[in-house]
């Protein structure tokens, strides 16, 4: 070897050994860091905080007639009355206003050392807010709904944007501005060292006729550390029964006085968006405040107004049932949407019981979701130390096909029963005792069910084979090894419903009881009443625990709708309460069913409960004609 | 004086940016505009997050009794007040200053001052206001 060939050898060596002692080049892929503690600023909207917003005051909110006619009824003292609001944590739409300081913290996959998401806590909210920045898809329409809903955050720049679904129902304002669980929210944070600047805005079909766009500014406080906060719900009223305090439309007397006190004209303390430009205030400073602190009944008449009556002009569509999908719901409880009335099932060892079976249309479609719950049940690969013997999981998965065990249907509503002859005659029909049929439940209902049933002459394939008489029956053995329990629920939507509580999944089965979206489908004809509903909805949620800070916990599936929790069932238990006390009213005094109707008393509640054609109408006629018919 | 009065003014102030710790608005369910007194012996204390309770129960001229539910700062606030589950015994005679709800007919009320009348010792519900 020459030397110019030893040099080289050398040089390359060098070069070699330089490279191995370089440190990796770090990869960013996020191009601010917000993790660390924050303080909040009280700099902006103090008297939003301290004492907080006064009846009626709308200033900066681009609301529509149905938000006003909502808030104007509103009573504050519903949060100290129930233990279901008193715990409930702010939404992304509301909460960089309140004053919450707040921990961000970092998770990175330990494999790819890639930012999968932000876990963000507050001081007042129910754990922990994930924003994930791992590009999942977006859960089901039908999946549980929760305060903090789905983010998923995207770097714009120096910017993150975070984008929240699946939402409650919560507000803007503290004085009943409502926002709906339609309701979108966007973040925008951006850093300023020491400073985080949060613009958040709310986008809400339901209530806001354009985006809501606001502000609050965070600093950095290393050293703070947020506070427990162990929230315990306290009962106010032991021993009386719940109440809803609210105020009859046109009777609040406190929507003058944050005009009164501020001395700001009351068109502006109204809102809308409107009052939000600045081309508004060359009106604004023409207009004198209230000089006195008055009762004022305010007139509705914008669109959101009529939302029921455009419902019920659209012009019936067939059902496609078309995207008839599967959903998790607790423990072995799953899901099957999209085919009609919400079908509940529980799969497992022993095999498959259904609660309802949806609309005839859809059966083949409900069975090929059952068929693909079956096949999430089967192990990737049996342990190699399975018992030789077998077992109870084998046994059922020997079978190619799931085996539906019997049916449970909670009405005789013909989207949760349609399903019944064309399930039964489907060979994944096993049931129990199949050798000797007389001695299995095969459909089961209450007996009023199977009687209404009888009575309209539908076929008998359809009809229930069992039934039950008492307040409520609890199948002979465990199913899926878990109690299963069915409760009667008189005078509700008809006299026959019943819910069915899956008691080691705790999960439960509410048929139209309780529809998320919808109002109730009550029919007097059929023994239903408003009076028997709000009892089953405060059956149901006697039946339920949350899990922490009003969500989660025990899941109810409604007849029509998302996943839901207690907090959710209260919340619609609320609202009837509303309404059958306004429809009380005017049945007090001496109303027509065509005037209350013309009244419109569901107007500020249509937007989220009566986008279907008719189910408003039905609704206020139910009411009327179940608070007129006690009164006789 | 002048001195005074600048001094004052601070502590206005200061007062008046201490944020209330309130979860819903007090603004909105109380009349903070409006003060009541309650006199009657204390049931309950339920020290909690996000709001404390007091029950008082107080008696009608008739004998009829009526239970009034007082709300108050989170347990965290009320301890730094000195209000902690050995402030009260059961059945002792208080006096409760507060703001009346908004709410027609309720017995619901936010506090402002309560004096325990055996001895006259009396707590308010601001920051480092104890009033003895």
């Amino acid at each position: 070897m020459n030397r110019v060939k030893r040099s080289e050898t050398a040089g390359i060596v060098i070069l070699l050994a330089s490279l191995a002692a370089r440190p990796a080049v770090a990869q960013e892929n996020s191009p601010i860091d917000l993790t660390g503690t924050w303080r909040w600023i009280n700099h902006e909207d103090e008297r939003d905080r301290n004492p907080g917003a006064f009846p009626g005051d709308y200033r900066g909110l681009p609301l529509n007639d149905a938000a006003r006619m909502r808030a104007d009824t509103y009573d504050e003292e519903v949060n100290s009355t129930s233990t279901l609001l008193q715990c409930r944590p702010r939404t992304p739409g509301y909460q960089p206003k309140g004053l919450d300081p707040m921990r961000i913290d970092k998770v990175v996959d330990p494999l790819t050392r890639q930012l999968v998401a932000y876990r963000v806590s507050y001081e007042k909210t129910a754990g922990e807010r994930v924003i994930w920045f791992d590009g999942r898809p977006s859960p089901s329409p039908y999946a549980l709904h929760s305060w903090d809903g789905f983010s998923t955050g995207k770097f714009r720049g120096d910017t993150l944007e975070i984008t929240t679904t699946h939402l409650k129902e919560s507000y803007v304002r503290r004085n009943g501005v409502a926002t709906s669980f339609r309701a979108t929210v966007i973040e925008h944070m951006s850093l300023e060292e020491p400073y985080l600047e949060v613009t958040f805005t709310v986008i809400d079909p339901d209530y806001l006729t354009e985006p809501l766009v606001r502000s609050a500014t965070y600093m950095r406080a290393p050293t703070l550390q947020l506070p427990p906060y162990p929230c315990q719900p306290e009962e106010n009223q032991p021993g009386e029964k719940y109440r809803v305090p609210h105020y009859l439309p046109g009777e609040n007397p406190y929507l003058t006085e944050s005009g009164f006190k501020y001395k700001a004209p009351q068109e502006g303390v109204r809102g809308g968006a409107d009052t939000l430009y600045p081309e508004w205030r060359a009106r604004g400073v023409t207009l004198a405040p209230p000089a006195t602190q008055s009762t004022i009944k305010p007139v509705y008449t914008d669109a959101s107004t009529h939302i029921a009556e455009r419902a019920d002009a659209l012009r019936p569509r067939a059902p496609a049932y078309d995207k008839v999908e599967a959903v998790h719901v607790a423990g072995n409880v799953y899901l099957i949407a999209g085919a009609g009335g919400n079908i509940v099932v529980s799969a497992g060892g022993d095999g498959i019981v259904m609660v309802d079976s949806g609309a005839a249309a859809a059966s083949d479609r409900v069975l090929t979701a059952v068929r693909q719950i079956h096949q999430t049940l089967r192990p990737p690969e049996m342990p190699e130390s399975a018992s030789p013997f077998g077992n109870t999981w084998q046994a059922a998965h020997a079978f190619p096909e799931p085996m539906i065990r019997m049916i449970i249907n909670t009405s005789s509503n013909p989207d949760h029963v349609g399903g019944n002859a064309n399930i039964r005659m489907s060979p994944m029909f096993r049931l129990l005792g199949y050798r000797d049929p007389s001695l299995s439940l095969q459909v089961f209902a209450h007996a009023a069910v199977q009687r209404r049933m009888v009575e309209a002459k539908a076929p008998n394939l359809l009809v229930p084979t069992d039934t039950y008489l008492s307040d409520s029956y609890t199948l002979y053995r465990f199913f899926n090894n878990q109690a299963v329990q069915i409760f009667h629920m008189p005078r509700a939507i008809t006299d026959g419903d019943s819910v069915v509580w899956f008691r080691r999944s705790d999960a439960i089965a509410a048929g139209d009881v309780y529809n998320s979206d919808i109002y109730p489908p009550i029919d007097v004809d059929k023994g239903g009443s408003i009076n028997g509903e709000i009892d089953a909805l405060n059956k149901l949620i006697g039946m339920s625990v949350t899990e922490f800070m009003a969500q989660g916990g025990t899941m109810i599936v409604p007849g029509h709708g998302w996943i839901s929790d207690a907090a959710d069932v209260g919340n619609y238990r609320d609202m009837l309460m509303v309404i059958r006390d306004r429809i009380q009213a005017m049945v007090d005094k001496g109303m027509t069913l065509a005037q209350v109707k013309a009244a419109k008393p569901t107007m500020d509640y249509d937007p989220e409960y009566g986008r279907e054609p008719g189910v408003t109408s039905r609704l206020v006629e139910a009411v009327y004609r179940s608070l007129k018919e006690k009164k006789k | 004086m002048r001195r005074a009065s600048f001094a004052l003014v601070v502590a206005a102030a200061l007062l008046s940016s201490v944020p209330i710790q309130a979860h819903h608005s007090f603004g909105g369910t109380y009349d903070v505009s409006k003060l009541i007194t309650i006199k009657g012996k204390m049931v309950q204390v339920t020290l909690r997050a996000p709001h404390s309770f007091l029950y008082v129960e107080v008696e009608d001229t008739d004998g009829s009794t009526k239970q009034w539910v007082i709300e108050g700062a989170t347990a965290a606030q009320f301890a730094r007040q000195g209000i902690d589950k050995d402030a009260f015994k059961i059945g002792d005679p208080v006096e409760v200053v507060a703001n009346p709800s908004r709410s027609p007919n309720s017995t619901h009320a936010r506090l402002i001052k309560i004096t325990r009348t055996t001895d006259g010792k009396s707590w308010g519900s601001k920051t480092g206001e104890t009033v003895e």
